[in-house]
């Protein structure tokens, strides 16, 4: 049967588009007219059941579904999980914590400061209590003891001025011509503000527990730089210097010595051969150890040259020779210190006599600070200002000791650390001594208390032997004084010395010709002046007593006694008197000698350019510490070598990893001394490009060197591979930037 | 001037949606470089071009406004619907977000997305096979039909009491055709509409003819038309009801992304940091 002649009634027409409902009456029931209602209510008498259409079938599938999805957003907005549902991730592994333990309580708040809103914030974020509270402001609550809280959001954490000379530097670097222009160089600059970028630019969370915060490209890295390049094998700008010029602390000359000094150095019938580990040893995380201690490392040659050469010392003041009229002026003044106008003002004096501004003045009309060289009435004039302020001096010192000398260098600004240390060691009583020796008592005068002196006592000595007569040296005892006891043996005159009788026998040698020839030896030992063993023809008032003595008068009596040799008598340094220059000196002992350490503490703290302090420098002894340790004396300068290790410099560098590789390990594949051709190899002259000006004596390390294993599908040739963003200039061992 | 053909028209729209894509992605990729907030970039993109498809749907709804054809509107919904999918691979690289919710809302664009690749398939082949059967149906109609055709048969039936062909085409009708058209189809025939009852029950009716004389094996053609009209009817309404399905399926989950989208667009700009 043909489809045609089947013939099927059509259906009613009582149902219209976009009706909900259809009549429920089936094919062999009479359809109503109208159909059902809007409602679904059949109209005729007999109600049939009414049916849904597709339409009226969609609309409940349609509400059914915003129902839920309003019952969902309601569910994330008031459930206690909100946050566990609208998290858009997992945090990394080292803020995990954050979430998923106990310790941080506020959750998402200790990022999201929003987050310890209420929800009624999310619409009126202005009743938020956090309107000035970024997410870096809180990524610093954790981390601002690694990155500092004013230079955070800062590019490099440097500010504008240091980063105005970076940019200099790498634009004058980037005209040299293995730098040409490439397309990267067309692309627009950053799009944030340099002077402030959030942590969340770079680092972002959320991401997986296994995600690199760190992860950054190199196209994001160069973004703000003015020069880019590609990758790292082909177009990484050469460096210049690095890793040398990084302001080593010690100064020392590879090429010559591994040429020069090395060689020559015969053992055994052989040349000492130049071994990179026997400075730079292995650590225990297998590093490479900047340097070596002095000891293991440079004492054996350079000891002995060393101690000769701080043995010079430092002098702390001496007095100059004035001639007898302007001796006279500034009595009392040593005989021995007149004669025609001679001496130098040390700088260390002049240091200690700046405070005052009137001799600061007279220091002005020394020329050249050397009293030779006074010959006008104000030049004379100025150095007997200076004599009386020596003499002052001295009698500060004697009298107050260390903080007089403490006080006069606060003037200066020098810290007052700085100056104990270099006056640790400096006992007053040796000034005491020296003024007792110099204006009171000079060795050829009466030093008898009792004796008439129309001079009042200066010292503290002089003073304790006005108070009556000695009792040690057994001479006669003062009635009036109440320590004097007549049943005292010690007041004796036939003291137990004296007594043949006495335990130790008879003297053998009554003479005691060994001690002094002719001396009476019924007479107290000890009155005796020892350096009476002097040639007579030298002085024969030694010959008497000098307790004893009734001249008190300060007459001009020659020096005699041999000048006190501080090589053999000081051997280990100290602070001493020298009677034949009349100065009080410092003779140094060894490598890391403290008093000469201080003294280049304190000529750190000094302003660049003053004389004194060039003055200074040209001490022997000082010169001998700042010539290998030079940056000792300039500003922010140490006296060891800063491990380069776990500073926050722009390039980071392991010896660790590298020395896993046997063809790395060895020293001379990446850092070669200058051959003995150094004048004419291609050595890095820093002298354009450094403040140092220091003089590298290696060979240029080429980005070859690196490129051999860093390159794409190698080692790794991403920026952040040898390269920090966060920098902090003030960890030790960061270089400077050039200007 | 005429028109440029379906063809160009098509070629043109697929050029343009592929300059598109590639002048977003290497926007993306130089802000990116720059260190731009690119998910804000292309999650804007990504809701501005989802608001738009969305307004496809109202389109349909609201003829009387001069806002252009239906044609014209649904061929920018298919080319912007390329291009969204391209953005959201800019913004979503692994297709399935982190967390919850946004998980959740990836997988429902996902399925929005895969819904309109299909759509896109299914309008363009399913009319086809529709207007290859010969008849035309309306799908709320249907079930009358089928009353119609059930009815019809059992007529056929009734009229065969007085010839030997009753037993054995009573005995067929109950086994078999009482079934076949009292019943609606399968779900597995609404899923896959094939001729294989088709063809059995006609090869089974043939096979009665040996056994029927020649009113009986009238009666059997006339089973036979029968079983033709409800299998064309049934594939009618398997295809009409796929097509139907889809575009609830499609619209109702464009519904919840529109929703959870606006959703997350607050809560990436709150939580922005």
């Amino acid at each position: 049967m043909r489809r045609n002649e089947l013939q099927l009634p059509p259906p009613p027409k009582n149902d219209r588009p976009g009706d909900r409902w259809m009549c429920g009456r089936g094919s062999g029931q009479e359809p109503c007219v109208r159909g059902p209602s809007d409602r679904g209510v059949c109209p005729m008498q007999k109600a049939c059941r009414v049916k849904r259409s597709w339409f009226g079938r969609r609309r409940r599938a349609l509400l059914i579904a915003t129902i839920t999805l309003i019952a969902v957003l309601l569910f994330m907005i008031k459930s206690r999980h909100q946050m566990a549902i609208i998290k858009p991730g997992d945090l990394s592994n080292p803020h995990a914590q954050i979430l998923a333990a106990t310790l941080t309580p506020q959750r998402c708040a200790a990022c999201h400061p929003q987050a310890s809103d209420g929800n009624a914030s999310w619409f009126n974020p202005s009743i938020s209590g956090h309107q000035n509270l970024t997410q870096t402001d809180a990524c610093l609550v954790c981390h601002h003891k690694t990155i500092r809280k004013t230079v955070a959001k800062l590019a490099h954490n440097l500010d504008a001025q240091q980063l105005a000379r970076l940019t200099l530097s790498r634009q004058r670097l980037a005209h040299l011509p293995d730098q040409p222009e490439t397309w990267r160089d067309l692309l627009p600059g950053p799009a944030v503000d340099m002077n402030n970028i959030e942590c969340a630019t770079c680092h972002r969370e959320h991401r997986g527990s296994t995600a690199d915060l760190l992860a950054i490209s190199d196209t994001q890295c160069q973004t703000c730089h003015s020069d880019r390049f590609g990758d790292f094998a082909t177009s990484h700008p050469n460096w210049q210097q690095w890793p040398y010029g990084r302001g080593g602390e010690i100064s020392f000359n590879h090429a010559t010595h591994a040429n020069k000094y090395y060689p020559a150095e015969i053992q055994n019938g052989k040349s000492t051969p130049f071994d990179c580990s026997q400075c730079h040893e292995r650590t225990g995380n297998n590093e490479i150890s900047r340097t070596a201690s002095y000891r293991d490392a440079c004492a054996s040659c350079h000891d002995e040259a060393l101690r000769l050469q701080i043995a010079e010392g430092l002098e702390l003041l001496a007095l100059p020779i004035l001639p007898s009229d302007s001796a006279a002026k500034v009595q009392p003044w040593p005989e021995t210190a007149t004669g025609f106008y001679d001496g130098t003002v040390s700088p260390l004096a002049e240091l200690l006599l700046q405070a005052d501004p009137e001799v600061s003045a007279a220091l002005q009309e020394i020329p050249n600070l050397n009293f030779a060289d006074v010959k006008t009435a104000a030049s004379a004039s100025a150095a007997e200002t200076l004599a009386n302020e020596y003499r002052q001096l001295i009698n500060e010192i004697a009298n107050q000791g260390q903080p007089a000398m403490i006080k006069r260098s606060k003037n200066l600004g020098l810290t007052p650390e700085s100056v104990q240390q270099l006056l640790r060691t400096l006992s007053p009583q040796v000034v005491e001594e020296a003024q007792r020796r110099w204006f009171v008592d000079p060795p050829a005068t009466n030093l008898n208390p009792s004796a008439n002196s129309t001079r009042t006592p200066d010292t503290k000595a002089e003073k304790s032997k006005l108070s009556g007569p000695d009792e040690l040296l057994g001479e006669p005892s003062n009635s009036n004084d109440p320590l004097s006891d007549p049943n005292d043996p010690l007041s004796d005159p036939n003291d137990l010395l004296s007594d043949p009788n006495d335990l130790l026998g008879p003297d053998p040698m009554p003479d005691d010709s060994l001690l002094i020839p002719g001396h009476n030896s019924d007479a107290d030992p000890l009155a005796l002046d020892p350096l009476a063993l002097d040639p007579p023809d030298a002085e024969p008032q030694l010959a008497t007593d000098p307790l004893t003595a009734t001249d008190s008068s300060l007459t001009n009596r020659p020096r005699s006694k041999p000048a006190f040799d501080a090589e053999s008598m000081l051997p280990a340094g100290g602070w001493f008197r020298d009677d034949q220059r009349l100065s009080i000196r410092y003779r140094g002992s060894d490598h890391d000698d403290p008093v000469l350490k201080a003294m280049v503490d304190i000529i750190r703290q000094l302003p660049e350019g003053m004389p004194t302090r060039d003055r200074l420098l040209k001490n022997r002894a000082v010169a001998a510490c700042i010539s290998c340790h030079p940056s000792a004396a300039q500003a922010g300068g140490r006296w060891r070598s800063q491990p380069q290790l776990n500073t926050r410099q722009f390039t980071k560098f392991s010896h660790a990893s590298h020395l896993n590789v046997a063809e790395l390990s060895s020293c001379i594949r990446c850092h070669q001394v200058a051959g003995k051709s150094a004048s004419t190899s291609p050595l890095i002259d820093l002298a354009a490009t450094s403040a140092s000006h220091e003089h590298i004596e290696f060979l240029p390390l080429t980005r070859e060197v690196c490129s051999s294993c860093h390159r794409s599908g190698g080692s790794g040739d991403n920026c952040t591979t040898c390269h920090r963003y966060h920098i902090d200039l003030r960890s030790p061992g960061t270089i400077s930037i050039a200007p | 001037m005429p028109l440029p053909s379906f063809r160009q028209r098509r070629r043109i729209a697929i050029t343009l949606t592929l300059i598109a894509l590639v002048v977003m992605f290497g926007i993306v990729w130089i802000q990116t470089g720059r260190l731009a907030d690119v998910a804000i970039l292309t999650g804007g993109t990504l809701l501005c071009c989802v608001l738009l498809l969305a307004l496809f749907g109202m389109r349909r709804r609201i003829p009387i406004l001069p806002l252009g054809s239906v044609s014209t509107w649904t061929q920018v919904h298919i080319y912007m619907g390329f291009f969204t999918a391209g953005v959201y691979w800019m913004h979503v690289p692994n297709l399935i977000g982190n967390g919850i919710f946004e998980c959740t809302l990836s997988i429902i664009f996902l399925l929005v997305t895969g819904s309109g690749f299909y759509g896109l398939y299914a309008s363009r082949t399913l009319p086809k096979r529709l207007t290859a059967v010969e008849g035309q149906h309306r799908f709320d109609r249907v079930e009358w039909h089928r009353g119609q055709i059930a009815d019809h048969a059992r007529k056929l039936l009734e009229e065969l009491s007085v010839h030997v062909g009753i037993p054995v085409l009573g005995s067929f009708y109950t086994q078999h055709l009482n079934p076949f058209f009292n019943s609606r189809p399968s779900l597995a025939y609404v899923l896959v509409p094939t001729g294989g009852r088709r063809r059995r029950l006609l090869s089974d009716l043939k096979d009665l003819e040996r056994y029927l004389e020649s009113e009986g094996r009238g009666t059997a053609g006339r089973f036979a038309a029968l079983v033709r009209r409800r299998d064309d009817l049934d594939y009618q309404f398997a295809l009409q009801l796929r097509l139907r399905l889809w575009v609830a399926f499609h619209s109702i989950l464009t519904l919840a992304l529109v929703t959870g989208g606006l959703v997350h667009s607050f809560l990436a700009f709150r939580f922005a940091g």
